[in-house]
């Protein structure tokens, strides 16, 4: 008996050879080929929360309002607005604008959307960032009132986020088709979605506003970082997502492509546990803060694309104060406050991490704070564990841990309220004051006396050190020489903005 | 042999039913996926909503039970994170596993086993010494760098292959190639040991004396015997050809059920976790079920249990 028939070695050699035949389809002048990590989980922009999803369906929808690339929030869907009380804000709706199956977008659509995403019982992931608002109305005169529990004034910077989808394909559709198929107002229409490999989306040529330079556009869904970067040298793709400093210097010496840069609105910061043994002195937690050297981290690990940050925010958020150092870098203090305190200085402290964060930072800091003495043990668990555990309650929570705090919405409430009011489940701060300056600061409608009570927050911060700022973080992607476009804080990858150089 | 298949069948569901309850309660123990949903500093209302929306709210009993009955109405749930089907997500990641697999396999056994035999004919052969470097090298190189090297060979320099997807249909080569370089040598291995040990066997030179070619000693006599080692080893390297796709599936973006997984697991997508456990615990009772009929098929001298 013959083991292996000759006709099967026949047939072999001949689908060998068919297959190499070489057809490789590179990304061309008609479609834009954009590799992410992972494919969108869901394309129902209230159904999730996370960066491949939001790349990709914040080009099918619209928003209610919008930020320009300098940053400013400008009007998309609506046009204008009128701010009536504290509480109340009436915005006059577009009326030029169509869904992609044809059905004019109307003020009704703009109340279903926030009626939709502020529902708790169909819980969307992003409910917190719309919680605030406690009623939408279609008036007599076609404009649509938001209502908010108090004075909000990071409504407008929440709204931007808000997609307008149409009540009538979403009721008719129900959930999962919706989901799968989703009808938007935005520049770029759903095409098609090949699981786990790529969604498709072609341009909107009915589209009210700029729809952009590209026919098409087709995001991948490539998980590995080197993969990534062989399929954007390679020209299979024209922007890649997810590159780090040691890949960005890989793209530099490549030829036809570069890494892009922007500043984010993510604050990398060490939290300081002041509940637990030796930390509840807040010598050793200044002691921590001196300790570490921003420049160093930014410099030798970061590869210079970030900035450092002595508050516990960044220059593209609302409630930035310009000029504040924070507690400066000063080894030499930090030794002499650790010998001050003595014994209790000696235990040795936990540092909770994941592998999402880079972890040569995280063992950065725990060889610059060996070297004034202290010692950490790292405490690496995966993702989920690492957020229930930061979620605990401050006497169970771990001694420090490191984190990056986005909260897309560019204002000091997102960030400084959930960190450190005493109510939040992510705060491990308790203390009556604190909680008094970031309620009126949450709710003060005058810009001026705003940015006076953050200014305030921020000396509390430097002073009671329960966080210590480390930098703004940089997100950084490749991109083929022949795209022209400016990567912002935002993170978003809006395809009418980008185009071709040539 | 009815005996034996029914005890067989008997312990394959049990292990199924065992395998379900341990990845359901496992999985559990570590919390649920709604702090990787939410947006940062969601505030407690918002998470407790989506918590109850998703059903992670109940008891783990209740949930247990929940599953179980819809479970035996073949109902796998859906996913918490994509909140579509699991049967349809895997469905159309499927597919692709088994494709990639089952080109890994042929290319594995189609040049695997032919060099085996090679290697133990002409022993002292330089081509055979090159074999053997072979083998040594595709047991030791782990795959993510093999992936990397092959795509920066075939598709950075060259440019002959797409590094990644499935878009085309010459996009399965390089991971095929790179997953089935660690079955292609254990099956150029294995195919030289048992040769080599079949030849060393007297019939093998009473065929010699007779005035048969060494060549129609080893396709008439040889090879059958050596069969068997070898298809115990295909069932093994189907097995492994799978959970190695989970590494290969990933650094070639290859839409599968691997990356699934790890995807699942990273996000606690408990129940498209479920059902890859499920799917997997299948698999291997069903291939070793195989293994054991396929022996008897190729070696007369092996007798299931149970049967004449």
């Amino acid at each position: 008996m013959r083991l292996v028939p000759k006709t099967l070695f026949v047939a072999m050699l001949a689908a060998t050879t068919a297959l190499t035949a070489p057809s490789v389809a590179l990304a061309d002048a008609e479609r834009l080929v954009v590799d992410l990590v992972n494919e969108p989980t869901t394309l129902d922009p209230h159904l999730q929360w996370n960066p491949d999803s939001y790349y990709v369906y914040r080009n099918i929808f619209d928003n209610l309002l919008t930020r320009d690339d300098e940053g400013q929030i400008v009007p998309q869907i609506a046009t204008e607005w009128e701010q009536v009380s504290d509480t109340e804000t009436v915005f006059t709706i577009r009326d030029d604008v169509l869904f992609h199956d044809g059905s004019p977008l109307t003020a009704e659509d703009v109340v279903f959307s926030v009626q939709r995403i502020t529902d708790p019982e169909f819980g969307s992931p992003q409910l917190s960032q719309f919680e605030s608002i406690i009623d939408a109305e279609v008036l007599e005169d076609g404009r649509v009132k938001l209502t908010t529990a108090t004075g909000y004034p990071a409504l407008f910077a929440q709204l931007v986020k808000l997609s307008i989808v149409p009540k009538a394909v979403v009721e008719d559709l129900g959930r999962e088709a919706f989901n799968l198929a989703p009808v938007g107002s935005g520049p770029y229409r759903f095409d098609s979605w090949q699981r786990g490999v790529e969604v498709a989306l072609v341009r909107n040529d009915d589209y009210w506003g700029d729809s952009g330079a590209f026919p098409a556009a087709v995001f991948r869904a490539v998980p590995d970082a080197s993969t990534r970067v062989a399929n954007l040298t390679s020209g299979a793709s024209d922007l890649v997502v997810g590159m780090d400093p040691d890949l960005a210097l890989q793209l530099e010496a490549a030829d036809g492509v570069s890494p892009l840069s922007a500043l984010t609105e993510r604050v990398a910061y060490l939290s300081v546990n002041r509940a637990k043994p030796g930390l509840e002195d807040v010598r050793l937690r200044r002691a921590i803060a001196h300790a570490i050297d921003r420049e160093l981290l930014i410099e030798g690990l970061l590869g210079g694309f970030d900035n450092p940050v002595g508050q516990m925010l960044t220059p593209a958020h609302v409630g930035w104060v310009e000029g504040l150092e924070g507690v400066p870098y000063d080894p030499d203090a930090a030794r002499a406050l650790i010998a001050e305190i003595g014994e209790p200085a000696t235990r040795p402290l936990g540092f909770a991490t994941s592998p999402v964060f880079d972890q040569r930072i995280v063992q950065a800091i725990q060889q610059m704070l060996g070297d004034v003495g202290l010692t950490l043990e790292i405490e690496m668990t995966d993702m989920a564990t690492y957020l229930q555990k930061s979620q605990s309650a401050p006497e169970d929570a771990p001694d420090m841990g490191f984190g990056r705090w986005s909260c897309a919405c560019q204002d000091a409430d997102g960030v400084l309220y959930p960190l450190l009011h005493s109510s939040s489940s992510w705060s491990r701060v308790r203390d009556d004051d604190l909680d008094a300056l970031l309620e009126s600061a949450r709710s003060e409608m005058d810009p001026d006396a705003r940015q006076a009570l953050y200014a305030q927050v921020h000396e509390w911060v430097a002073t009671e050190v329960p966080q210590v700022p480390l930098y703004q973080a940089a997100i950084l992607y490749g991109a083929s020489d022949n795209l022209d476009w400016t990567p912002t804080s935002n993170e978003s990858l809006f395809l009418n903005r980008m185009g071709w150089s040539e | 042999m009815s005996r034996f298949l029914a005890r067989r069948l008997m312990q394959a569901v049990i292990s199924v039913l065992g395998v379900t309850a341990l990845i359901f309660f496992l999985q559990r123990l570590a919390g649920d996926p709604v702090l990787l949903l939410v947006s940062e500093g969601a505030s407690q209302q918002a998470i407790d909503a989506l918590r109850a929306n998703l059903g992670f709210d109940r008891p783990v009993l209740v949930q247990f039970t929940d599953y179980m009955s819809d479970l035996a109405r073949f109902d796998f749930g859906r996913s918490v994170v994509q909140q579509v089907p699991v049967v349809d997500i895997i469905g159309s990641r499927l597919p692709y596993t088994i494709w990639l697999a089952g080109v890994a396999l042929l290319l594995a056994l189609g040049v695997g086993a032919p060099l085996g035999v090679f290697m133990a004919m002409r022993r002292d052969h330089p081509l055979s010494r090159l074999g053997m470097g072979f083998v040594l090298a595709g047991q030791s190189l782990p795959t993510f760098w093999s992936g990397v090297l092959l795509i920066l060979l075939f598709a950075v320099t060259l440019g002959w292959l797409p590094a990644s997807g499935a878009r085309e249909t010459q996009s399965v080569i390089l991971p095929a190639i790179c997953l089935s370089l660690l079955s292609m040598a254990t099956f150029a291995r294995v195919t030289r040991t048992a040769v080599l040990d079949e030849l060393s066997k007297p019939y093998i030179r009473a065929a010699r004396a007779k005035g048969l070619s060494m060549g129609q000693v080893v396709r008439r006599h040889a090879l059958r015997n050596s069969a068997i080692p070898v298809i115990s080893i295909a069932a093994l390297e189907i097995a492994n050809l799978l959970s190695g796709a989970v590494i290969v599936e990933t650094v070639f973006a290859w839409p599968g059920l691997g990356q699934l997984t790890i995807q699942s697991i990273a996000a606690r997508d408990f129940p498209i976790v479920q059902a890859i456990v499920l799917l997997g615990a299948f698999v291997s009772i069903f291939l070793n079920l195989a293994a054991d009929l396929l022996y008897s098929a190729v070696d007369p001298r092996i007798r299931l249990e149970g049967g004449k």
